[in-house]
């Protein structure tokens, strides 16, 4: 906007009452002094005209860029009441946009309950079958609980998998092309996306875990083997395209998990054994992330 | 860009906010982000924080338009509704900024500023006696003044954006009553020296 000569529309104040284009000028440069600057913004309030003069002197360059930044934060929902009520409770600006922009996170959310509870269903039907066809004393039926809970074992990982493939893979997110645009880098992106799906989804996991029959340690046991098959999916998507990488982690925690399950008793998956490999996997995933973090950085999903 | 500036009015564009119509905000924008963001600049000299604040302004726009409650003279009622709501996005921005300060109670309500009578005086202020009288206070006392006054802040608002405690900007608001009192009671004390502030008359 330049101060056109036809007057813009706008109400304008008496002629000969406005201040002159230096007057302006040092206004806009801050170099009159203040008694002066107020009339010159009293007169701005009631006159269009020499509000686009004073328009006319700002960094078009710096209108541009702000004017960018309003308009991807008007497109992603930046505002909202949930969102200024997580920024008073001091979460950074940028994760927040972030946040806001990710569409499947609720889609995640979603998916994480709906598969836990068709998972829990499962169970408890299966879990009733075996008890009521076990008699005997506590052995026994011990060990049928822990068949029983092995269709669950399998699953609840891969449905945190799921929940946080659902956050990055380009299919389920309108919002991936952001990631070109943001001001973070790549990895950085995908992990903030991955951790948010990863809490939405840990949540219903662990709570179905809790309800189940089976020992008490089972929530807090599925919590590492979940963190680092997802890990291992992001790290497999540094060298395999995102949908890929989340299938052979998939298959790396099936494969095993099944012959553990038929060899020996399926427990044992999660108890220390199981946690250190897990801790071994998880490890070695997040080396290979940030050793290839340079992939992360543009375009990586296509 | 697109095909143009727009040529709807400023209150036209803002009911096609409330409409959600990203274009009408757009245009809102480049009639209204420059001066704002010169007059932001004036009370906050940090660029980054301006900016944030500018953003925020046109955002609480989209969220909000419907609040507009039109009046005053046409057009500059809008302007006025956006200054508003800038300079308390700049306490908002400064707030934030500075996180012992975000304890601060907020005040709600972005009412649309009418043209006061403060800024009838002050049109010109330069010619009377008051503007020598002002331009006579400290600059400490001017900036109080200015944002309790002008800017029509809460003394909490002016202490986040004058950087001092809410008690001094009521002390400094109080000597610069008495220090105006007193010059405009004797004119002869105040306005000595030549005239600092020329009259921009047009000839």
């Amino acid at each position: 906007m330049t101060a056109s000569r036809t007057s813009p529309p706008g109400p304008l104040a008496p002629a000969g009452d406005h201040p002159d284009q230096p007057t302006l000028a040092g206004y806009a440069a801050g170099a009159v002094d203040r008694v002066a600057a107020w009339s010159v913004e009293a007169h701005l309030g009631a006159c269009a005209r020499c509000r686009a003069a004073v328009s006319a002197q700002e960094d078009p360059a710096r209108l541009a860029r702000n004017r960018a930044a309003l308009l991807v934060r008007v497109a992603t929902g930046d505002g909202r009441r949930a969102r200024r009520l997580l920024s008073r409770c001091g979460v950074p600006d940028h994760l927040l946009r972030l946040l806001a922009a990710t569409p499947s996170l609720r889609l995640s959310w979603l998916l994480s309950v709906v598969g836990v509870l068709a998972a829990v269903t499962g169970e408890a039907v299966l879990a009733i079958r075996l008890s009521v066809g076990s008699v005997g004393p506590v052995g026994p039926a011990a060990a049928s609980y822990a068949q029983a809970l092995v269709p669950f074992l399998v699953l609840a990982p891969l449905l945190v998998l799921a929940t946080v493939a659902a956050a990055f893979l380009p299919v389920f997110d309108p919002a991936y092309q952001l990631a070109v645009a943001a001001p973070l880098r790549g990895l950085t992106l995908l992990l903030v996306r991955s951790l948010c799906a990863l809490a939405a989804a840990l949540v219903p996991v662990a709570a179905a875990a809790a309800v189940l029959p089976g020992p008490g340690w089972l929530p807090a046991a599925l919590l590492l083997p979940s963190l680092a098959l997802c890990t291992l999916a992001l790290a497999f998507s540094a060298v395999l395209g995102p949908l890929a990488a989340a299938i052979s982690a998939a298959t790396v925690w099936v494969i095993p998990v099944l012959w553990v399950a038929a060899a020996r008793s399926p427990l044992l998956v999660l108890q220390w054994h199981g946690q250190v490999a897990s801790a071994a996997v998880l490890l070695a995933a997040a080396g290979v992330l940030v050793a290839r973090r340079v992939r992360f950085d543009v375009g990586w999903t296509r | 860009m697109g095909p143009g500036p727009d040529e709807r009015d400023d209150e036209a564009l803002l009911r096609a906010v409330a409409r959600r119509e990203e274009a009408a905000l757009a245009a809102l924008y480049d009639r209204h982000a420059g001066w704002l963001t010169v007059r932001l600049t004036r009370r906050c000299a940090r660029p980054e924080v301006v900016d944030v604040a500018v953003q925020d302004t046109f955002l609480a726009l989209w969220e909000q338009a419907r609040r507009y409650r039109g009046g005053g003279r046409g057009g500059g009622a809008v302007a006025a509704f956006i200054w508003g709501i800038g300079i308390r996005r700049l306490i908002d921005a400064l707030r934030r900024d500075n996180p012992a300060r975000r304890s601060l109670p907020l005040r709600a309500a972005e009412s649309a500023m009418v043209v006061s009578a403060e800024d009838e005086v002050l049109r010109g202020v330069e010619h009377g006696g008051l503007g020598t009288a002002l331009a006579a206070l400290s600059p400490e006392l001017r900036g109080a003044i200015e944002a309790t006054v002008l800017d029509g802040l809460t003394t909490a608002e002016a202490a986040v954006l004058l950087g001092v405690a809410e008690g001094t900007v009521k002390s400094r608001c109080h000597r610069a009553r008495q220090a105006l009192r007193a010059a405009l009671a004797d004119p002869a004390t105040g306005a000595g020296s030549s005239p600092r502030h020329r009259a921009w008359e047009t000839p």
